[in-house]
């Protein structure tokens, strides 16, 4: 082995070069070769850059989440221009509201984790039990707003929302966290990650728990109830109920092409909201308990020219209830009257409450094969095939009440003790499965110099309605240096619900195996303009018709209704956003957006969704280590459903401050969160009914929260 | 006959098993040698993410590289080395960055030293630089735009600058021209850029220099423009001006840097090596689609395949 000594002449030289220079920051100015500290996560891997995509889209990074304080992903949804959550009465479940489509159980929206759809088949919707989606684990969020079939299949139809969790990229990396703040609420977290050899990994389990916001309500669908059959019933006004217990864990492992991920979502002692059926009951309990798993094989280049992606994933779902779930509290007489006499059917009422506790289990597998072609200039060819089974494979019910009443001997005594109906003829939902096989097809084709379309189709079929084909084109158009203009038509299409089509033995809604899907079509033109490197400015205006919309339409000289492909709304509107680095330190965003929708069918404007929105954020960091966050988001001109004789419900603001100090000790940040920090009193629409709204004053969303934050991190 | 086989695969197993033995020692003791003795200390900065990420992924691509034990060990602000190098007794030192070569207080260290993400040639050290070599950039722009038949570049001091060392034989080589301006400081530079720009015509290209060439973000923005309207091919090493409009960068692989830098250590175990700063060979590259769409190339599947980053996607 050989040593070198060095001479001295060389390390005077060496000594001299040193002295020249300021030690202190030469390494990190050293490091701004590549191009600032944005870059340098690109160029190192930490980040990815977005996906191509000719949409009008949105990103919001995990360093966006932290800056906002945001502790659920509906915090970071909310300051999407365009994109307001609103909420449902059962679990307060957020409602994403695009550009005027609002509906119920919000199944015209459909969420990806990891680019995998969490769609539940029972209503549509992301689990009746949903519980919210603590952030901790996301690396960012993409957002298209707009239809997205051609690419994503079903319910990619009023926008869709992609959740992409932290990557095993090797990094060596150990954090744990935790929160504490009113209503007795409380976040953990720890997530590590590293690599061993070739094995990547990444892994994090976060817990919430909180007593949930006790803003109360007047009035409920049981104070109606009361009111026809003389009873006292009611618990209203009282609290509404958003308790809930999360555990959430994921684990991703990586070893060279291959990606095996991991997930757990498991929702407890969660309340439900303003009641399942829109009645205090603030002993109910519900939970939901989700694994995911998926493996995925991914080749940039299977052979030249050639990328091949073939994904296998599992999502088991469950919808529960501990104990039993209370539908219209003691002494109710329920929804059960006369329709002629309007007297109550069961006039000594149900001394424990009308019961009906339903609880389903879910499971889905897919398998998806996608592959891109360059080999053709000019061209990117994108093609895949997919298989989905979907399948309600139980579903168990035991309630008190029957209706309609029967006619042999009833199994079932109204007010008697609750009788488990599960696998009989007097269960609430059939058990199912649903097959759907799909092929795409994709070109990016760059037409001329500074042109490029990029035109998708997709074939969809479904054991259960059959086919349907939705197109989408988006021409892209390098305008100036400066300025990018897209052209963008999309067709889309949502499948209808197991609860729309396979709902039985419901006292008002019947559910109709011949239901076709819901369609979308839009149009969109955008701009993108960056006029020096500090700014960016997009604008786009949209138009859209959203056909056969499935709702329950009364049956003629009955007292149910069945789901029907019944309803037609058109929309327009506008969005416009600007994001301006004013200084290295300080960052303005804000957003606005205008719609206009109609009800073609009761010539009205559309309901609950806000026509206009504003959102503002001022992100400063006003001395080394120091993040100062502004956020204010207003909520305006939500219209009532036609038929609401109720005035149009009250716009709103809410202001959020997070103040940050990073490294206070080695390894150490804290923050202090404070939301609505004006407490305003900010409500989302109630639905209303034949009777009226159940909740006339709405749902009351929380007032002021403070909570404060520590986390470590090496 | 069989019986012969046997005795003489009995004969040639015993062989063959002391073979195997005298092999195995030998490569025991070999690797014995790498693994045991063989030690490489790597040093480098503590600082603040998203930077240490440059550190950390050099260590990596060190690590791997190197035929022996590594140790890695981040140092604080004007942490001292020799502590650390005595208690490791390492047979050679990767430093990294700055920090990293200033507290090895040379004059008392007498263990070699292999030196990396530094951007000085000066330094009496096998070492790699975070310059990239002119020829390995000079490559990129002809496999991107064959076209181009002029290459201006406005470099700040007199002299040589080691970004541009050999550039112009190896353009000439390809049939090219290198055309070196000259400016004294910003507003020279300012006005060379306009005139240049002003006389430049599709086949000519700009090369921004590591600080070196003047471009504050109004005159990379002047250039940019024109060079959009003239259909002109701008390019770089910082990625963040192909994010703004440049054609393409080039910027460091770490991970091969790291593997590049412990190939010197491994040879600086075994044989001289020259004790002068190299400039970059192992980078990766970015390159905006916009800009090369609307200059008509061709991003074919081919280079795609040689694009480490593709922007802006928007």
């Amino acid at each position: 082995m050989k040593k070198m000594i060095f001479a001295p002449f060389l390390m005077m030289a060496s000594l001299t070069i040193i002295a020249d220079k300021s030690v202190a920051d030469s390494d990190l100015e050293l490091m701004s070769l590549y191009g600032g500290e944005e870059f340098i996560s690109i160029a190192t891997g930490v980040t990815q850059p977005i996906a191509k995509a000719p949409a009008v889209a949105s990103v919001v990074t995990a360093e966006e989440i932290e800056k906002i304080g945001a502790r659920d992903i509906d915090d970071v949804l909310e300051t999407i221009p365009g994109l307001h959550v609103a909420r449902d009465s059962t679990g307060y479940n957020p409602i994403y509201t695009f550009r005027g489509i609002y509906a119920g159980l919000n199944p015209q929206v459909l969420m990806l984790i990891n680019g995998i759809p969490i769609t539940n088949l029972f209503q549509g919707d992301r689990n009746v039990v949903w519980g919210g989606m603590p952030v901790q684990s996301i690396s960012r969020i993409e957002v298209i707003r707009g239809p997205g079939s051609a690419l994503y299949g079903a319910d990619a139809f009023a926008g869709v929302i992609n959740i992409v969790t932290h990557e095993a990229n090797g990094e060596e990396h150990f954090e744990a966290g935790a929160r504490y703040g009113t209503f007795n609420t409380k976040d953990f977290w720890v997530s590590k990650g590293g690599s061993i050899g070739d094995l990547k990994f990444y892994g994090i389990l976060e817990g919430q728990k909180t007593d949930g916001f006790n803003e109360k309500i007047k009035a409920d669908a049981q104070s109606l109830w009361d009111m026809f059959s003389g009873t006292n019933a009611s618990l209203a006004p009282g609290s509404v109920n958003t308790q809930r217990e999360n555990y959430d864990a994921r684990l991703e492992l990586v070893y060279k092409n291959l990606t095996l991920r991991g997930g757990l979502q498991s929702r407890n002692n969660a309340g439900d909201g303003v009641g399942t059926a829109q009645a205090l009951a603030p002993d109910n309990r519900l939970s939901s308990q989700r694994f995911n798993t998926d493996l995925t094989y991914d080749n940039k280049a299977i052979i030249k020219d050639l990328s091949l992606k073939i994904q296998a994933s599992y999502l088991h779902t469950t919808q529960e209830v501990e104990g039993d779930l209370v539908l219209y509290p003691a002494g109710s007489t329920g929804p059960f009257f006369d329709p002629e006499t309007l007297l109550p059917i069961y006039p000594g009422g149900f001394p424990d409450g009308v019961i009906g506790s339903p609880e389903v289990y879910e499971r889905h597998s897919r398998l998806n094969i996608s592959s891109f072609y360059t080999g053709i200039d000019k061209h990117e060819i994108g093609f895949g095939t997919g298989y989905y089974y979907g399948d309600v494979y139980k579903v168990k019910e035991s309630k008190n009440f029957e209706f309609p009443p029967s006619t042999e001997p009833p199994i079932i005594i109204p007010g008697g003790p609750v009788v488990d109906v599960s696998d009989t003829q007097k269960v609430f939902l059939e058990e199912d499965e649903r097959i759907n096989k799909y092929l795409f097809l994709q070109d990016i084709w760059q037409l001329a110099n500074d042109w490029e379309l990029t035109a998708g189709v997709r074939y969809d079929h479904y054991s259960d309605f059959g086919d349907t084909v939705n197109p989408r084109f988006a021409l892209v158009w390098s305008t100036t240096r400066k300025l990018t203009t897209k052209l963008i038509y999309g067709e889309a299409f949502r499948a209808p619900s197991f609860v729309q089509t396979r709902a039985i033995n419901n006292p008002l809604l019947l559910g109709n195996p011949t239901l076709d899907p819901e369609e979308l079509k839009s149009y969109e033109i955008a701009f993108d303009y960056r006029p020096n490197y500090d700014l960016i400015l997009n604008v786009n205006a949209f138009y859209y018709e959203w056909d056969d919309i499935i709702q329950f339409v009364s049956d003629p000289g009955g007292s149910t209704s069945t789901a029907q492909n019944a309803g037609e709304q058109t929309g327009h509107g506008m969005e416009f956003e600007a994001r301006w680095s004013a200084t290295e330190r300080l960052k303005l965003i804000g957003n606005f957006a205008w719609q206009k929708s109609k009800d073609r069918n009761l010539d009205t404007d559309a309901a609950n969704s806000p026509e206009k929105q504003l959102y503002a954020q001022m992100n400063w960091q006003f001395a080394e280590h120091w993040n100062l966050n502004l956020q204010a988001n207003w909520v305006m001109d939500r219209n009532r459903a036609g038929g609401d004789a109720r005035s149009d419900i009250d716009n709103y603001a809410l202001v959020d401050v997070t103040l940050r100090r990073k490294s206070l000790w080695s390894g150490i940040d804290v923050a202090l969160i404070v939301k609505n920090l004006f407490d305003e009193d900010a409500r989302e629409p109630s639905p209303n009914s034949d009777f009226g709204a159940f909740i006339p004053d709405d749902l009351p969303l929380a007032g002021q929260t403070i909570m404060a934050e520590i986390r470590y991190n090496y | 006959m069989k019986q012969l086989f046997l005795n003489s695969s009995v004969f040639a197993s015993r062989s063959f098993f002391t073979a195997v033995m005298l092999f195995l020692m030998l490569f025991l003791s070999g690797l014995s040698s790498h693994t045991v003795s063989a030690e490489l200390l790597v040093l480098y900065p503590e600082i603040r993410a998203p930077f240490s990420k440059i550190f950390e992924d050099i260590s990596a691509g060190a690590q791997e590289e190197f035929r022996g034990r590594t140790t890695l060990v981040s140092l604080d602000e004007n942490e001292v080395a020799l502590p650390i190098v005595k208690a490791n007794r390492p047979d050679v030192i990767l430093a990294l960055g700055q920090r990293s070569v200033l507290s090895l207080e040379l004059e008392k260290n007498q263990v070699p030293v292999v030196l990396g993400a530094v951007n000085d040639a000066r330094y009496p050290f096998p070492g790699i630089l975070m310059i990239p070599d002119s020829k390995v950039i000079l490559e990129k722009l002809i496999m991107l735009s064959p076209a181009v038949k002029r290459v201006h570049v406005v470099k700040k001091t007199p002299g040589e600058d080691i970004q541009l060392l050999g550039a112009s034989e190896f353009l000439a080589s390809q049939g090219k021209e290198l055309i070196i301006h000259q400016g004294a400081d910003i507003r020279e530079a300012a006005a060379i850029y306009a005139e240049l720009t002003k006389h430049a015509s599709s086949g000519d290209a700009v090369w921004i220099l590591q600080d070196g060439s003047f471009v504050n973000s109004a005159i990379l923005s002047m250039l940019l423009d024109v060079a959009w309207k003239k259909n002109l091919v701008v390019f770089s090493s910082n990625p963040l001006h192909v994010k703004h409009g440049a054609l393409f960068a080039v910027y460091p692989d770490n991970r091969k840097m790291g593997a590049s830098l412990a190939n010197l250590a491994n040879r600086i175990l075994t044989s001289d090596v020259d004790q002068k700063m190299s400039p970059l060979q192992d980078v990766l590259l970015a390159v905006n689609e916009r800009t090369g769409n609307h200059l008509g190339l061709s991003l074919s599947s081919k280079l795609r395949d040689e694009v480490n980053l593709l922007l802006p996607a928007r």
